[in-house]
């Protein structure tokens, strides 16, 4: 495991990770404010021309809705909105909790009672020592 | 990757002792006909060094067929290669994988993949959050990555739009990229994935597992854990987990990492009836138990909203309440009703097993939960293969429009409802089957505390249930999930 440090490259990095996850925000705002979404061609009513003039109209009421069913929090841009929104803040939020709150590059805190070995929390027997790590394990 | 710890002698005899029973000297011997071979040359495949990374290259470039095809593609989602090849193809295929391979697609994802790459070559390998190993947000971020991916994809309609495929696929893509850069290992899959999420939750029920043979490690006193270390330039495990003590599927992509770093060929892969690790785990908590109920909800939802009288329902629901005409709220309020229904239901059961037996309704829920997920799994898998066999003729105008060959019209062919109702009914009574045979296998593990059959009934009627519920929504005509 490395020590984190701050230096050139790992400020490269974290830019680099901000600005993707960015990215994720930027398309989900061009989404939502482009009223695009989920709405396709089917939905706007041009897409007979690249259908060659087949009518694909009617059938398709069942699963797209109703076309008033839309709005910021309604319908697919309001989806795309959340999701867009989740996104966002969960990445930059974990991103930067594990850089700023975890001291990262120090060991993890479970360890088995017996041994004293680092262990994770999920296991439920020590791989080194055999003891059984279940009441350990199922601790909240 | 860390470096393994020293020897201590005390903790081996320890190990010997307590972790794999009687002391045996040399690995368990191989299967005999069909099973062993397909163990033999399955585990040949797992360790070749060309496995997962062909499947993953081949994968990344499906990927960007995929990505290229969302956002440049053609609109209509029958003729666009995003749509069709997502949900109309890759959907059904990954539902069949959790019940065949488990969670293999995890060790092909091309997301995975970049991520993998991105994570060896550059990133800065920082451990996982503590927060994300904390039980509480596990169980509360696999229960909204559930629910969230259900609710989303009606209320998007991803499957008819290829700009929110697309939407989704780089969301993915760029949190599983962001996440090797920044930590170690697959966190991404391992923590963040929603997909994940769920494909770990099916893969209990595959049919087959890796594991090692614990008489081989100790019989060439293995200290290094290789598995999970790795070995020299060989990674270990990318989901922290250790093949000698794992229990579960859930955390296994089947990558063959471990087979590969092992040096004393201990692991392999297995086939075992696909639902034998509820019964051995020994790790039995409540919000694990309750994922498989939280499925039964999940899939009757899916089930619901694709029928036919459910457009008629909608409009009712909408002219009843005006709250219920805007989609995020009707169906945010119905996949709750339909998981709180599933919910409720079990608990109802396990508190009339519990009376029966005397024993505590939280420790039965803990123990029974599990064995409702074949039959979750097995109606997820009958449901989307109907989309598979209905939609496949969909694929030559997708590829054609994929290379801007676009057909005059889609291939739409007429849907086989008579074809696809005798295959979701038939998978239904399937996974009703093992399920019940699982609830036999889990009352059958608690010896004296479970007098069967009779204590057994409130599950068995409740997985009845469930089952009718199931056939009674694929009895109804469907829509096709793009066209």
């Amino acid at each position: 495991m490395k020590t984190f440090q701050w230096n050139a490259r790992t400020i490269v990095i974290v830019a680099v990770a901000l600005l993707l996850t960015a990215s994720v925000g930027v398309m989900g705002i061009w989404l939502l404010l482009s009223g695009q979404p989920g709405t396709g061609m089917m939905e706007s009513g041009d897409h007979t021309e690249m259908m060659g003039g087949m009518d694909i109209s009617g059938d398709h009421t069942t699963m797209m809705g109703a076309p008033a069913n839309r709005g910021l929090l309604g319908g697919y841009t309001g989806a795309v909105g959340l999701v867009m929104i989740l996104a966002f803040v969960g990445m930059v939020g974990s991103l930067l909790y594990a850089l700023f709150r975890e001291k990262p590059g120090q060991p993890q805190p479970a360890a088995c009672w017996n041994c004293e070995r680092p262990v994770e929390t999920d296991w439920t027997t020590c791989p080194y020592c055999g003891a059984a790590l279940v009441a350990q394990a199922t601790r909240p | 990757m860390s470096d393994p710890p020293k020897d201590n002698p005390q903790s081996i005899i320890l190990l010997e002792t307590l972790a794999a029973g009687p002391l045996k000297v040399g690995a368990t011997p191989p299967r005999p006909g069909l099973m062993g071979a397909f163990e033999h040359y399955g585990k040949r495949l797992l360790k070749h060094p060309f496995f997962p990374w062909v499947g993953r290259w081949m994968m990344i470039g499906f990927l960007i067929a995929l990505a290229y095809s969302a956002f440049f593609g053609p609109r209509d989602p029958r003729l666009n290669f995003a749509t069709v090849m997502s949900w109309v193809v890759w959907w059904p295929l990954l539902a069949i994988s959790y019940l065949v391979v488990g969670r293999v697609w995890c060790a092909v994802c091309p997301m995975g993949a970049l991520s993998d790459i991105v994570h060896r070559r550059i990133g800065l390998n920082l451990k996982a959050p503590e927060l994300f190993k904390k039980r509480w947000l596990v169980a509360v971020l696999l229960g909204i990555a559930i629910l969230y991916q259900a609710w989303i994809e009606e209320v998007t309609r991803a499957s008819v739009s290829p700009l929110i495929t697309g939407f989704i696929l780089w969301s993915f893509t760029i949190g599983a990229v962001v996440s090797g850069l920044v930590f170690e290992r697959w966190t991404w899959c391992r923590h963040l994935c929603p997909l994940g999420a769920w494909s770990g939750v099916f893969a209990m029920s595959s049919v087959v597992e890796v594991r090692a043979d614990p008489n081989v490690c100790l019989a060439n006193h293995c200290k290094g854990i290789y598995c999970y270390f790795g070995r020299d330039d060989l990674p270990g495990c990318p989901f922290h987990q250790v093949p000698k003590i794992m229990e579960t599927n859930r955390y296994c992509s089947t990558c063959g990492n471990c087979l590969k770093a092992c040096p004393n060929d201990a692991i392999s892969i297995r086939l075992r009836p696909p639902s034998r690790e509820f019964v051995t785990q020994k790790k039995e908590v409540l919000e694990n138990a309750l994922i498989s109920v939280v499925a039964i909800g999940v899939v009757i939802f899916q089930g619901l909203v694709m029928t036919e009288p459910w457009a008629t329902l909608r409009e009712y629901a909408a002219a009843s309440l005006p709250l219920l005409s805007n989609d995020a709220v009707l169906y945010g309020a119905l996949i709750l009703a339909c998981v709180g229904l599933a919910t409720g239901l079990f608990f109802l059961a396990s508190q009339i097993y519990a009376r029966l037996t005397h024993q505590s309704c939280h420790a039965e829920m803990c123990r029974f939960g599990f064995a409702f997920l074949p039959l979750a799994l097995l109606t997820h898998i009958g449901h989307n293969l109907g989309h598979l066999f209905n939609g496949y003729a969909l694929v030559p105008g997708a590829l054609a429009g994929l290379v801007g060959k676009l057909p005059q019209a889609a291939a739409e062919g007429a849907p086989n409802l008579w074809l696809w109702q005798v295959l979701e009914i038939g998978l239904v009574v399937v996974g009703l089957i093992i399920s019940v045979w699982a609830i036999r296998r889990i009352c059958g593990a608690a010896k004296g505390n479970c007098p069967r059959p009779l204590a057994t009934a409130p599950y068995m009627m409740l997985a009845i249930l469930y089952a009718a519920v199931f056939i009674a929504l694929f009895a109804l005509p469907m829509v096709t999930r793009v066209s």
